[in-house]
């Protein structure tokens, strides 16, 4: 175990409403609460929220270690506390080392300046020297892929490119720490393959990762420990299964399984509802190590869509996939005629007990229309026959070879 | 980053009580005077790009300003200098105003502009105002340069140790004086946006109070000293020196515009360290 990077004691932060993301106060409400203080009165207060409370935590150099809760949590104001951007409102936090953060990458660029003049002074902002920055220029240009268009002014740049130069310049910051909020979210399957490929090699160079995500599946798959928040304050800290798995229990409860979705005008096609259904065809929420179902999808075409797909994706609650069946992969079924179609996937019994989610998705070969993770849950009961840690039984036909009896 | 070139050893520390009152951390700044060049640089790019004229702006704007004085005050309300051309005295002048109209706007606003950096990034906050003082240092370089061939051709005397030694004191001593009012206001405008009005009409106004379009001697009695109190008009007097080879203020009506221009700015700079741990919660 290494020495300590980051020590949080009792942290607290206190936001008034209507101060955080606000366009400030304006002179006319600060005069009102003069106004008010001068009649003797007290000044009209303002509603406050503690978005941490009560957070002690420490981090050890070389540790990767995962944020995980739902949205208003205190995950981003907790990176914020570390970073320095924003003082708590109790207790303290150090840090030792140079912080690198990729809070929402690209942070800082201005549209009229050249891809190279953004990488030096988003460089300079992030705290590398100009030499430094100049000394890893090829990488951060190479690793970007933007060989060619690093003196075309950024304002001309897609939203991807945008994304790469921003991530590769903080990537590149040679930090002792560093912070990242949720910045794989975005970005095409390839950029965000290199992503996490670049922040398990910083894991694994020694450096400390402080990582927020929402995918359970890179927390467990990056972090060796992970931290839950919730309200602000710290539910378990330990191993990253471990925490998730908690999690994931707490935020998917196995009773609503059949979920009809409100129609979004905006889409022509699109999943309007998904169950789970029992052998006589009713909505179940618990399935069993024995028996049989079939997930059901209802699916709404507008207009004639051809090559539609759907499919759905079974997950545990540490984010592991364990079950992804797509329409296209068997015979073929045409769902391209506008209506409702309703269709069905056989669900054997081969799922070890525990609870899942099921997501669904829809679109065609070249589009995705909807993605919807993690929709409804389900839990299934039954004995695991001692191997706990096994996701499916498919019972594989064993088959005795050859016995040969003993000699004499 | 706050732990830049620090020893690995080193704690930093972000708590809930802020440090003493009166330590200003100038070291911090000197650290990150390269962030404070690349956000000057970044200005003055953004400013030439798709500017057909380009610096020619810097020669034009007070051009055009002096020689609409020089009409107004000059041929108008009659207004005489002793020994130099209106033209060369005005222009000497509202070259240095020109700097300070530029650095006023766009250092007060300066953490408003970079809101979004400032809740995203943590860096030393003291480096935007101070970042926003330098661009208009190279429009105040050609004007001086225009200033002092208006003086020339206009028959003037220029003095060249003056143009050594007291020149370049009075840049600084113009730096200082906005710098003060840029850091104190920088951050009210963070929690109070109606701030930037009051310094566009509040730069407008000193404007006519600074001995500018007229000679400081031309006040009568004690407004003289009163007006050095105002310490652009120090700046101006020392600008002018160099320049047009006016006399040089008064020791005592330099010193006090020295020392009001050094007080203001340690206050501000106090009032700015007090409230930058708020700048991201409260933008």
């Amino acid at each position: 175990m290494g020495a300590p990077v980051i020590q949080m004691e009792a942290v607290g932060k206190r936001y008034r409403l209507g101060e955080h993301h606000g366009q400030g106060t304006d002179l006319r409400e600060a005069t009102a609460r003069l106004a008010a203080r001068l009649r003797g009165r007290p000044a009209p207060t303002r509603s406050e929220i503690w978005s941490l409370r009560d957070v002690s935590l420490e981090v050890r150099e070389g540790d990767v270690i995962g944020i995980v809760g739902s949205n208003g949590a205190g995950k981003s104001t907790m990176l914020k506390v570390i970073n320095g951007i924003t003082a708590p409102t109790e207790g303290v936090s150090r840090t030792r080392g140079r912080i690198g953060s990729l809070l929402e990458v690209g942070t800082g660029f201005h549209g009229e300046l050249t891809g190279r003049e953004n990488t030096f002074l988003n460089g300079a902002i992030l705290g590398m020297s100009r030499r430094e920055v100049n000394a890893r220029l090829d990488e951060i240009v190479e690793f970007a892929g933007l060989q060619t268009f690093m003196d075309t002014p950024v304002k001309r740049y897609s939203s991807g490119m945008y994304l790469r130069l921003g991530f590769a310049i903080a990537a590149h910051l040679e930090a002792d720490i560093l912070l990242v909020d949720e910045v794989l979210a975005v970005g095409d399957t390839e950029f965000q393959r290199r992503c996490l490929g670049k922040m398990s090699e910083i894991g694994e160079s020694g450096r400390t990762v402080v990582f927020i995500s929402h995918s359970m599946e890179s927390v467990v798959r990056l972090c060796d420990t992970a931290v839950w928040l919730d309200k602000g304050r710290i539910m378990t800290h330990g191993p990253s299964t471990d925490v998730v798995d908690l999690y994931g229990r707490s935020s998917a409860g196995p009773e609503h399984a059949a979920v009809s979705l409100e129609r979004d005008e905006s889409l022509a096609t699109q999943i309007v509802g998904l169950r789970i259904v029992d052998e006589a065809g009713a909505s179940i929420t618990t399935l069993t190590t024995w028996s049989g179902a079939h997930i059901e999808l209802r699916v709404v075409v507008v207009e004639k869509m051809a090559g539609l797909d759907v499919g759905i994706k079974v997950k545990t609650p540490g984010g592991i996939t364990v079950l992804e069946e797509y329409v296209s992969e068997g015979p073929p079924i045409d769902l391209s005629e506008p209506g409702t179609h309703v269709v069905r996937v056989a669900l054997p019994p081969v799922l070890a007990p525990g609870d899942y989610s099921l997501g669904a998705w829809l679109g065609t070969a070249y589009e995705e229309i909807e993605r919807l993770e993690s929709l409804t849950s389900f839990r299934v009961e039954g004995s695991d026959n001692g191997c706990p840690d096994r996701l499916v039984r498919l019972g594989l036909p064993w088959s005795a070879v050859e016995h040969e009896p003993p000699l004499g | 980053m706050s732990a830049v070139n620090q020893p690995e050893s080193d704690w930093v520390v972000n708590g809930s009580r802020r440090g003493s009152r009166f330590d200003l951390r100038l070291l911090q700044l000197w650290r990150h005077r390269e962030l404070a060049y690349f956000f000057a640089d970044r200005d003055v790019r953004v400013r030439y790009k798709q500017a057909v004229l380009g610096a020619a702006w810097a020669l034009i704007q007070p051009l055009v300003g002096a020689i609409t004085f020089t009409i107004i005050f000059n041929r108008v309300a009659g207004i005489e200098v002793e020994g130099v051309s209106y033209f060369a005295f005005v222009i000497s002048g509202t070259v240095a105003w020109t700097y300070v109209t530029a650095a006023m706007g766009s250092g007060t606003s300066s953490l408003l502009y970079n809101a979004e950096l400032l809740t995203k990034v943590a860096f030393p906050r003291l480096v935007l105002p101070v970042a926003a003082l330098l661009p208009g240092l190279i429009d105040l370089g050609i004007g001086l340069v225009v200033a002092l061939v208006a003086s020339l051709v206009t028959g003037g005397s220029v003095s060249p140790l003056g143009l050594v030694t007291v020149l370049p004191l009075g840049v600084v001593l113009l730096v200082v004086t906005v710098a003060g009012p840029v850091l104190f206001l920088s951050a009210k405008v963070v929690k109070y946006r109606d701030v930037i009005v009051l310094v566009t009409f509040g730069v407008q106004t000193v404007f006519f109070l600074t001995p500018i379009t007229y000679p400081a001697s031309d006040l009568p009695g004690a407004w003289e000293t009163v007006a050095y109190l105002n310490p652009a008009a120090g700046a101006i007097g020392l600008l002018r020196t160099g320049l047009i080879d006016a006399d040089l203020p008064s020791a005592g009506q330099l010193a006090l515009s020295a020392g009001v221009a050094v007080v203001v700015f340690l206050l501000s700079l106090t009032s700015f360290r007090a409230h930058e741990r708020e700048f991201a919660d409260v933008i």
